[in-house]
């Protein structure tokens, strides 16, 4: 296999949690825990899990929007965490983010025109330059060049994460970090962007970080797939594999709560209903994190906690983890 | 065959600085006892508005005209006191965020014991054992501790149990669920679907679901009505629905979902273009300027609900000649 062209290592991100009249610091969220990922060139790598599992903070690690507390996120041989304010400029050259919500994410008071040339602006690119350049982004991404002149709020959801991609790609980035990008939109729209994004893909070869909790969508695109829980990455691999023959109790679960449109398969098939929600990452459990809802957890699991160990392929978090072609419903029924 | 709830000719509209809006356009439905109706379609279809309209929640820009007869009675014709007594003791409601449909400054058992205390005649006390007795009913644990605690406290999945608990108090026979899993993690999600399934079961629930999710559907509803720009635009059982499709916007909706069934990687089918405005919509078929099919016909006149089969309705002017769709 080649380089990966993006590596994070171990990195750690925490939020203070802030109590009292003067604010003071009482503790902190441990909102990424040591994950470690690598991404490929031309791959996309889909990042999956629920609510509070650190995947939006992971995506703006990377990119340092949050600072990271430690860890290393190397691209091309630099550093991201440790580079200074210059460097950092040229880096986010390469690595682009597109947002969820495409209403925030936009400024109301800047025309098209100006929020996607924005990136060149910063980056020294004359007037009449961007001008043509930004034409051909818009068109490239579904959007007409008059368009330009028109301000945000002038365009549907739809159209707007049009724009949020266009000024993500406006400076052709080697990697693309989306986060949530279709899940403000309805599913006529979603399957629209979707497709946009598999296009730019095949044409420009770059590499991706698709996050979202849509486990289909992420089925759908994603090359190999993430899956992360309060903080920590607990599988990750292929996706075929992951889906087909999931090695994480959590894995298994989650893509056995996903309704399935066919309703043939949705009444045939056996769920795992996890119990419980996710516990909060200001006091995690002790050992294994999915150690409380798990439902084949035994006494190890909450005295010590299991490492990334690669298994047929796939890197698994798990004392017990389910065989090839074991089903987590097997494993039950079995014991 | 009596049914629980008739609807008939139910029209919205709202007043709003840019001209009429009419989200809900001649909408007519049965839904009969035990059974669970999905009500399905993208944002701004109407689907929350004819829930609302239904339970006469809906503000001074909107008027409502049409007829919904429920338990012998038209809804829309009774006074508002009347109308009291209906809701939250024959229909119960569930809405899509409970963060925002609690009140954060009671706790839950009191907003539980204030729906009973509304349509009871019994003491407080009594009424705060019912709040117990529900929040056992939709698997909140420890609930006689919980009963005193506030919205906050509560998890995003324990909330809208909460709010099923507070819906379901006083034993209705109806129960709208407008969205309910959508603002919460598919595992929670799972976890809240089985407790509406549970409590149906042992209560004689009849359920109406409006939701987007069509994975949700297919495993949870009996009969799918599917709405597209204010307007009914087919509806049968659910199989009939997701395999003898017969609307063309129907087929386009479940094209364009990414199933856990697809192929990977492979281009989506998707519906060109955007929802019509519902002040100017479309002359003629409101979906024609999207579909595939499009014909002269279509353009020139709406089409009505007709009959394509046994329990089976489609808004479409080329429903005979397209026959079932893929």
């Amino acid at each position: 296999m080649s380089e990966p062209i993006l590596r994070v290592e171990n990195v750690v991100t925490r939020y203070p949690i802030r109590a009292g009249l003067f604010r003071r610091m009482v503790g902190h969220v441990h909102a990424l825990n040591d994950v470690s990922i690598d991404l490929f060139p031309g791959e996309t790598l889909g990042v999956v899990g629920e609510s509070g599992c650190g995947k939006t903070t992971l995506g703006r690690s990377i990119l340092r929007l949050i600072e990271p507390d430690s860890g290393r996120v190397m691209y091309r041989g630099m550093d991201v965490l440790a580079a200074n304010d210059n460097e950092l400029r040229s880096l986010r050259k390469e690595l682009q983010i597109v947002f969820q919500d495409p209403y925030a994410s936009l400024n109301p008071r800047l025309p098209v025109n100006e929020i996607v040339g924005e990136p060149l602006a910063v980056h020294g690119v004359a007037k009449s330059e961007r001008r043509t350049k930004v034409g051909e982004m818009l068109s490239e991404v579904g959007l007409l060049p008059e368009h330009g002149n028109r301000y945000p709020h002038e365009f549907s959801g739809g159209q707007r994460q049009r724009i949020g991609i266009a000024r993500a790609l406006i400076l052709n980035p080697a990697v693309l970090i989306l986060d949530e990008p279709v899940s403000a939109l309805d599913v006529s729209i979603q399957a629209q962007i979707l497709n946009l994004l598999r296009r730019i893909q095949q044409e420009k070869r770059i590499s991706m970080i698709f996050i979202a909790h849509d486990l289909s969508v992420v089925r759908h695109v994603s090359d190999r797939v993430a899956v992360m829980y309060l903080g920590r990455v607990v599988e990750i691999g292929d996706r075929k594999s992951l889906y087909e023959s999931p090695k994480h109790p959590y894995t298994a679960s989650l893509l056995s709560a996903v309704p399935v449109a066919d309703p043939v398969t949705e009444l045939s098939r056996q769920r795992i209903v996890l119990h419980g929600d996710v516990p909060s990452p200001a006091n995690p459990p002790s050992g294994c994190e999915f150690r409380t809802r798990c439902p084949i957890a035994q006494d190890r699991c909450a005295s010590a906690r299991p490492a990334i160990q690669e298994i047929d392929g796939v890197g698994v978090a798990c004392h017990f983890p389910l065989h090839r072609g074991e089903s987590l419903a097997g494993r039950l029924n079995r014991s | 065959m009596t049914f629980l709830l008739e609807v008939n000719r139910l029209d919205v509209r709202f007043r709003t600085e840019l001209g009429m809006v009419q989200a809900v356009n001649d909408v007519s439905f049965t839904v009969s006892k035990g059974e669970t109706l999905a009500v399905v379609g993208e944002s701004g279809c109407g689907k929350s508005v004819t829930a609302l309209a239904l339970m006469r929640l809906l503000d001074r820009t909107a008027t409502i005209q049409g007829e919904a007869m429920f338990e012998g009675i038209d809804l829309f014709s009774i006074s508002e006191k009347e109308m009291q007594k209906v809701r939250g003791a024959r229909i119960g409601m569930i809405f899509q965020d409970p963060m925002t449909a609690l009140n954060p400054v009671f706790t839950i058992g009191n907003q539980i014991a204030e729906v009973v205390l509304a349509h009871r005649d019994c003491t407080k006390n009594e009424a705060k054992l019912r709040a117990i007795e529900m929040m056992e009913l939709v698997g909140i644990p420890d609930s006689k501790r919980r009963v005193n605690q506030y919205p906050h406290e509560f998890s995003g999945g324990m909330r809208q149990r909460a709010m099923i608990a507070m819906a379901i108090a006083n034993t209705p026979s109806l129960l709208i669920a407008d969205e309910p899993t959508t603002a919460l993690d598919v595992t929670v999600q799972a976890q809240v679907m089985e407790v509406i399934r549970g409590v149906q079961e042992s209560i004689g629930l009849t359920v109406m679901l409006i939701t987007h999710d069509l994975g949700l559907v297919a495993g949870f509803a009996d009969r799918i009505q599917v709405m597209y720009a204010g307007q009914l635009v087919e509806t049968s059982d659910r199989n009939r629905i997701f395999y003898e499709t017969r609307h063309p916007y129907t087929r386009a909706l479940l094209n364009s979902i990414p199933s856990q069934l697809g192929v990977p990687g492979t281009e989506l089918k998707t519906i060109g273009g955007n929802p019509p405005s519902l002040i100017s919509p479309p002359v003629g078929c409101s979906f024609h300027p999207r579909c595939l099919h499009v014909a002269d016909a279509c353009r020139a006149s709406r089409p009505d609900l007709e009959a394509v089969g046994t329990n089976h309705f489609s808004r479409c002017h080329r429903s005979a000649d397209l026959g079932v769709l893929r």
